[in-house]
C-alpha cells in the first residue's frame, strides 16, 4: 500500500496534475482574499472582519473543481494503460489498492491548504488588538475542509472506477461531488414540510460543512464524513471486484 | 492448509465476488449514522462558547415558569440574513 501511495504522489509531482492543482488553488485564493476587489465579500481587506471566512466560503467551490481533476486518472489511468492487471497480480487487495489511492490524493489535499496557514498568520497580525481572531472557528473550519475534500476525494475515485475515459471520470465526479454537496439542499427547499426538509438536508456535504466551520465541533457531522468516504470506498472496490462477475 | 486452498478456487468461482462484504460494509455504515443521531457530542472551539449555555442561563432558565419574548433591533448594512 505504502508503495502505491508513493507511486501515486510521485505521479501528482512528475505529471504536473498536483503541482497544478495546487498552484490553481492557492493563486486563485490568493487573488480573490487578498489582491482582487471582484467581491466584497469574498476580499479580506474590504469585507473589513478580521476573519478567514471568505477562505472557507471559497475552498469548497475549487475543491468542486480542483479534485475531480485530481482524481479523474486515479483507476480510469490503471484500466485504460492495462495496468490494473499488473496490479491485481500483486499480493495487493482491491481494498489497499482503493485505499493507497484515497490517502495519496488527501496527501495532496492536505499539502494544498498547508500554506493557507501564512492567511492565518497574516489575519492574526491585521486584527486590530493583534490577534484577535477565533481560533476555534479556524481550527474547526479547516477540519470541516479537510474532511469534505476527503469526501469529494472518495467520491472522485468511485467515479474513475466507473468510467473508462479520464473525461468522462472528471464529468461524472463533478457532478456527483455538486449533488452531494448543494443537491441535498435544494430538494430540500422544494417547499417539503420543515421536518421533511431537516432530513433531507442531513444528507448533504453543506449542512454539516457550515456546522462545522462555525467552530462547534459535533460528532454527528464527523461520523457524516466518515461514513460518506468509507461507503464510496467501498463501492469503488465494489466495481473493482465485479470484474469477475 | 488443504482447506485454505479448496476455499480460494471456490472464491474465484462464485459469481457476485464481493457483494457480500459490501453489504456487511453498508448495513454496518448505516447502523452507526443512524445511532450517531442518538448518541452525540459537541465541543465547542469558539473563544467565546458562542454555542455553549452558561452555568447562569441554565440556572435561571430552570427557575422560569413562562415564556420569555425577546424583541432584537439591528441597524447597518451587511447584517447577515440568517441571525
Amino acid at each position: 500500500m505504502l508503495a502505491i501511495i508513493r507511486k501515486e504522489i510521485s505521479y501528482f509531482f512528475s505529471s504536473l496534475v498536483g503541482m497544478v492543482v495546487l498552484m490553481t488553488f492557492l493563486l486563485v485564493n490568493a487573488l480573490f482574499l487578498w489582491t482582487v476587489p471582484i467581491n466584497e465579500y469574498l476580499n479580506i481587506f474590504s469585507s473589513g472582519y478580521a476573519s478567514l471566512e471568505p477562505l472557507f466560503t471559497l475552498a469548497p467551490w475549487m475543491y468542486l473543481i480542483l479534485i475531480p481533476a485530481l482524481t479523474m486518472h486515479s483507476l480510469t489511468e490503471e484500466k485504460s494503460s492495462g495496468t490494473l492487471e499488473l496490479i491485481i497480480t500483486k499480493p495487493v487487495s482491491n481494498k489497499s489498492l482503493v485505499n493507497a489511492k484515497f490517502f495519496a490524493s488527501s496527501i495532496i489535499l492536505i499539502l494544498t491548504l498547508a500554506p493557507t496557514l501564512l492567511y492565518v498568520a497574516s489575519v492574526h497580525f491585521l486584527a486590530y488588538p493583534q490577534g484577535n481572531i477565533d481560533t476555534g472557528a479556524i481550527i474547526g473550519s479547516y477540519l470541516g475542509l479537510i474532511l469534505l475534500g476527503g469526501s469529494f476525494i472518495s467520491i472522485g475515485i468511485f467515479s474513475s472506477s466507473l468510467a473508462n475515459n479520464q473525461i468522462v471520470a472528471l464529468m461524472l465526479s463533478i457532478t456527483l461531488c455538486i449533488f452531494f454537496y448543494l443537491g441535498f439542499d435544494w430538494i430540500a427547499s422544494f417547499g417539503t414540510s420543515n421536518t421533511t426538509a431537516f432530513i433531507i438536508k442531513q444528507f448533504g456535504i453543506q449542512e454539516h460543512y457550515n456546522s462545522i466551520s462555525r467552530g462547534l465541533l459535533d460528532t454527528r457531522d464527523l461520523i457524516y464524513y466518515l461514513v460518506l468516504i468509507v461507503f464510496f470506498l467501498a463501492l469503488s472496490e465494489l466495481k473493482l471486484s465485479s470484474r469477475k462477475w | 492448509m488443504t482447506e485454505k486452498k479448496s476455499n480460494k478456487i471456490k472464491n474465484t468461482n462464485t459469481n457476485l465476488v464481493g457483494l457480500t462484504p459490501f453489504f456487511t460494509k453498508v448495513i454496518i455504515l448505516a447502523v452507526i449514522a443512524i445511532g450517531s443521531y442518538y448518541y452525540f457530542h459537541k465541543v465547542d472551539l469558539t473563544e467565546d462558547k458562542r454555542y455553549t449555555l452558561s452555568e447562569e442561563t441554565i440556572e435561571l432558565l430552570s427557575t422560569m415558569d413562562d415564556v420569555a419574548e425577546f424583541k432584537i433591533y439591528l441597524e447597518g448594512d451587511g447584517l447577515r440574513q440568517d441571525l
